[in-house]
């Protein structure tokens, strides 16, 4: 057997952090709303992991509230085998913890063990309110992270008492926080967010510093497309309730 | 490309290292339609072995990255074979620490002078390639006036490792990986690692302050010392194919097959397969440029090779376990979040199944809502079937009932019409006895009072006219006159307009001679005293009071009548029994007798009040809405010839019991004597009739 035979060459991964608020606010609707958009993007990110001859796509959850908890303890699932499980709203708001657990995972050593080469992971944020703890020294520790520096970073906002300002501390730029104001949004965002975000990190680009980032490309998606996510929004139906 | 040499040591023993160095192009770069940007060299001689690897960045603005790779490569080489040359000669006792960090500064000095004249030579501001990049980048070279900042555009990082008889070294600036075995079966990446080069990532040449960069390695290679029996390096296309975490271990996989291919398969074979297994890494791996170079120490023990054998058997078995390990972790939290969804599942099922039976639940309180309503309803149609069950009996016991009733009403009117007859013909008993007892109580008066009188009705006073027995008296308010001896026959004379009840003497006479009374009367407005006019409805009334005292007084009656009066008779009389009705110019038509008078103008017209055409009028209404009916008295009719009311004798005629005379050359009044006698001899004709 040659070398060539011989040598197994591992799937490159890029992994898909979902940061979660789970936060009494976003009881009701909200969290209802979330759990199903995820779940419907589930099949889809599928799609594109098992099409995507660059990457394999993984799945990991946080969800904040009270303090943290990981849906995927033992490390980021493919997506092939995740499950989502409904999330359970509750408590106050610890992003700064979130921050700090999730800085705490963004190592080589922990979710990004199988992480290859330049497939850095994508993060996406969904939360309704603003932190309840202090939260800049997590944030500030989990921005000198390599991973999280050269993430793509998506913060979703729903409903318009989300802190943005904090959202988009989190992403690095305005451009990267989107608002849901209602359900169809919402879902839309969550999916169109998902699947974007996984597609630009999964893909081969080229190297450099020069190079455009990812994160800007993904950010120069968003501003091209989301015009067309919230353009049909505003339906007088259930859909359409503000938050 | 394979570049090798056999090289031996002066001595006679043998240089056991050999170099290789092979590469392949990476398909991002294919796609992208860009160069390969890593360049690999190797050298080996009977003193040393030299393996170089450059990757040129990929990103547009360093577009002349492959030059700069290239260059950077052989310089390092050149350097590389100068320096060990240059230590060779000098019997060199002792290793200096600054010696490599020299080496690396003619290094990059080198690669500065090659670039310097390649881009002389290929001026950057008129390379196309140029309009492909950043704004930003593209006014810095353009601006480069300093030739501070064209380096960057050949970019690229560098790798070098050589082995000679006395020592082993390497340095490297950027990403890309060295790993050394070593003959105590070790693997180590004994470069230091930078990290500033991460992901994507690395330091590099071009950079300003390259030298300070540059990390480094040396080792002896002494008797005692540990020594390296390969040396490997490759570009990051190699590393970047494996997971970042325990990336080592993947790499010493990785070299480990390689040296044992060397052991096995022999030099060339293995460099072929490296050159298969480079292209396999850049078309399925990290899809980037990929260099593998080396040196390998072809002297190695069989033992060592089974040593190597076991370690990279024991290897796979933790790897498997390792592999099995993770999968029995996967599957775990598969099967807890599974689990947590069937939880989840069993929850929404149980609140749907209450849901299920709260739904199922309020349709059988529907169905038990529904099949009361049904069996109410199926009562009520049950009840309404028997009510029309019952009516549909009670319609035909009332269409029975009424069938007998209308039997009933047929015999009882039957019955009753028996009875009206009976009741009649009792009348006419009732009246004849009447008459009987009157003519007994005559016959008693005459007998006690010796008198011849048959009646003695009412009388205001007795009279002898021309030896006829005369009375007058009231019926009611008519005043009357009764003419001849007691009878039980009557004959009511009606006068004709402007006459009065005397006028009736010479007919009284002529109907004693045959038994009969006559009546006459002053109907008041007959009797021309009483100027009120008198509607055809009074004059019947009268009538109709002056019969029913002659009914109860006489048990035959006949009537002699001029005239409008025979109209009159008709229509008042018409159902009563009558003898026989003398009818003297009578007016049997009243509406052609009244339009008749009304246009001609004619002196007949005499016969209706002239001057009350309103009464006329009234008449005529009269008679149209009250037409003769059956006419079944026995009559005589005396007509003068032209009377023009003796045409509506037609009329009048059959089946009625008519008997008309008309006399020649008389004026219908009959007031002439001669018109007179020839009436008299009429009536007395008529009258004659009824002797029998």
């Amino acid at each position: 057997m040659s070398l060539a035979e011989n040598i197994p060459i591992a799937r490159k991964t890029m992994v898909l952090f979902f940061v979660v608020d789970t936060s009494g606010s976003m009881i009701g609707s909200k969290i209802g709303t979330l759990n199903s958009a995820v779940e419907e993007t589930i099949p889809e990110l599928k799609d594109l992991s098992s099409s995507n001859a660059d990457a394999q796509i993984k799945v990991a959850v946080l969800s904040f509230s009270s303090g943290t908890e990981w849906l995927t303890p033992s490390g980021p699932i493919e997506v092939e085998n995740f499950v989502w499980n409904d999330l359970n709203a509750g408590g106050v708001t610890d992003f700064g913890e979130a921050c700090r657990e999730l800085n705490k995972k963004l190592k080589k050593e922990e979710f990004m063990e199988s992480a290859t080469g330049s497939y850095a992971p994508a993060i996406v944020l969904l939360s309704d309110g603003g932190p309840t703890d202090e939260y800049v020294t997590g944030l500030n520790e989990l921005k000198q992270n390599n991973w999280f520096k050269k993430a793509i970073k998506a913060a979703i906002a729903i409903g318009s008492d989300a802190d943005k300002s904090v959202l988009q501390e989190f992403t690095g730029a305005s451009e990267a926080v989107l608002e849901a104001k209602n359900k169809k949004e919402l879902r839309k965002i969550i999916h169109f967010v998902s699947v974007r975000s996984s597609e630009v990190a999964s893909r081969s680009a080229q190297t450099g510093d020069g190079a455009k980032s990812k994160q800007d490309i993904f950010v120069d998606d968003l501003s091209n497309l989301f015009n067309n996510i919230t353009d049909d929004s505003n339906d007088e139906d259930d859909e359409g309730i503000i938050w | 490309m394979v570049k090798q040499d056999i090289a031996r040591k002066g001595d006679g023993t043998m240089f056991r290292f050999r170099s290789f160095s092979q590469k392949a192009m990476g398909a991002s770069h294919k796609k992208e339609d860009l160069p390969c940007q890593d360049a690999v060299l190797n050298y080996c001689d009977d003193s040393m072995a030299v393996a170089v690897v450059a990757d040129g960045h990929g990103s547009p603005q360093y577009f002349r990255s492959d030059i700069g790779s290239q260059i950077a490569a052989q310089a390092a080489l050149d350097g590389i074979c100068s320096f060990v040359r240059q230590i060779s000669e000098d019997s060199f006792e002792e290793w200096n620490s600054d010696w490599l960090p020299q080496l690396v500064k003619n290094v990059v000095a080198t690669w500065y002078e090659g670039i310097d004249r390649h881009e002389i030579d290929h001026p950057l501001a008129e390379d196309g390639k140029m309009e492909a990049i950043d704004e930003r980048y593209r006014t810095r070279y353009l601006n480069d006036s300093e030739r501070q900042y064209f380096s960057h555009a050949y970019g690229s990082t560098l790798i070098a490792v050589a082995v000679t008889d006395q020592f082993w070294f390497g340095f490297h600036i950027g990403d890309g990986k060295c790993v050394v075995l070593f003959d105590d079966g070790s693997w180590e990446q004994p470069i230091p690692w930078d990290d500033d080069c991460f992901l994507n990532a690395t330091t590099s040449i071009c950079d300003d302050n390259a030298v300070q960069k540059f990390r480094f390695w040396y080792g002896p290679t002494e008797k005692d010392a540990r020594r390296p029996a390969a040396l490997f390096i490759n570009s990051d296309g190699v590393d970047d194919s494996y997971p970042v975490n325990e990336n080592e271990k993947y790499m010493k996989y990785l070299y480990r097959a390689v040296v044992l291919s060397f052991a096995k398969e022999g030099f060339e074979s293995t460099c072929q397969q490296i050159s298969e297994l480079a292209e396999k890494f850049a078309t399925a791996g990290s899809c980037d440029d990929i260099s593998i170079a080396g040196i390998i120490d072809e002297g190695i023990s069989a033992d060592f090779l089974k040593a190597l054998e076991e370690q990279d058997a024991a290897d796979k078995l933790r790897e498997q376990a390792a592999e099995a390990r993770k999968q029995a972790e996967a599957k775990k939290q598969l099967l807890q979040m599974n689990r947590t969804k069937a939880k989840q599942a069993a929850k929404k099922k149980d609140a749907l199944q209450k849901k299920a039976q709260a739904a199922e639940q309020g349709l059988m309180d529907k169905e038990t809502q529904l099949r009361e309503r049904r069996s109410l309803i199926k009562r009520a149609i049950s009840s309404a079937r028997e009510e029309r069950d019952r009516a549909q009996k009670a319609f035909t016991q009332a269409q029975m009932e009424l069938s007998s009733a209308d039997q009933e009403y047929e015999n009882l009117e039957k019955l009753a019409r028996k009875a009206a007859e009976e009741y009649t013909a009792a009348e006419e008993l009732a009246r004849c006895a009447e008459q009987r007892l009157l003519a007994l109580r005559d016959t008693q008066a005459d007998i006690s009072s010796g008198a011849s009188q048959a009646m003695d009705p009412p009388a205001d006073g007795m009279d002898t006219i021309a030896d006829m027995e005369v009375r007058t008296f009231p019926i009611g308010d008519i005043p009357a006159i009764l003419f001849g001896p007691a009878s039980a026959r009557v004959y009511l004379f009606l006068h004709s307009e402007g006459g009065q009840k005397e006028d009736a003497e010479e007919f009284g006479k002529i109907a004693a001679a045959h038994g009969w009374q006559t009546l006459a009367v002053d109907i008041p407005r007959q009797s021309g005293t009483d100027g009120q006019a008198l509607y055809p409805g009074i004059m019947i009334s009268e009538l109709r009071k002056v019969y029913q005292y002659l009914s109860k007084n006489w048990r035959q009656i006949a009537v002699r009548a001029d005239g409008l009066n025979a109209w009159y008779v008709m229509m008042a009389l018409h159902d009563k029994p009558l003898e026989q009705c003398l009818f003297v110019s009578p007016v049997l038509d009243v509406q052609s007798a009244i339009d008749y008078a009304v246009q001609s103008d004619s002196t007949q017209t005499d016969q209706i009040p002239p001057d009350e055409i309103e009464l006329a009028a009234e008449y005529r209404i009269y008679a149209e809405q009250s037409p003769l009916c059956k006419w079944r008295v026995p009559t005589e009719i005396l007509f003068a010839a032209g009377d023009v009311n003796v045409w509506s004798v037609g009329d009048f005629g059959e089946p009625n019991p008519c008997k008309l005379t008309i006399e020649q050359n008389c004026g219908r009044a009959f007031a002439e004597p001669e018109e007179r006698e020839r009436l008299r001899a009429w009536e007395q004709r008529a009258i004659s009739a009824t002797d029998a």
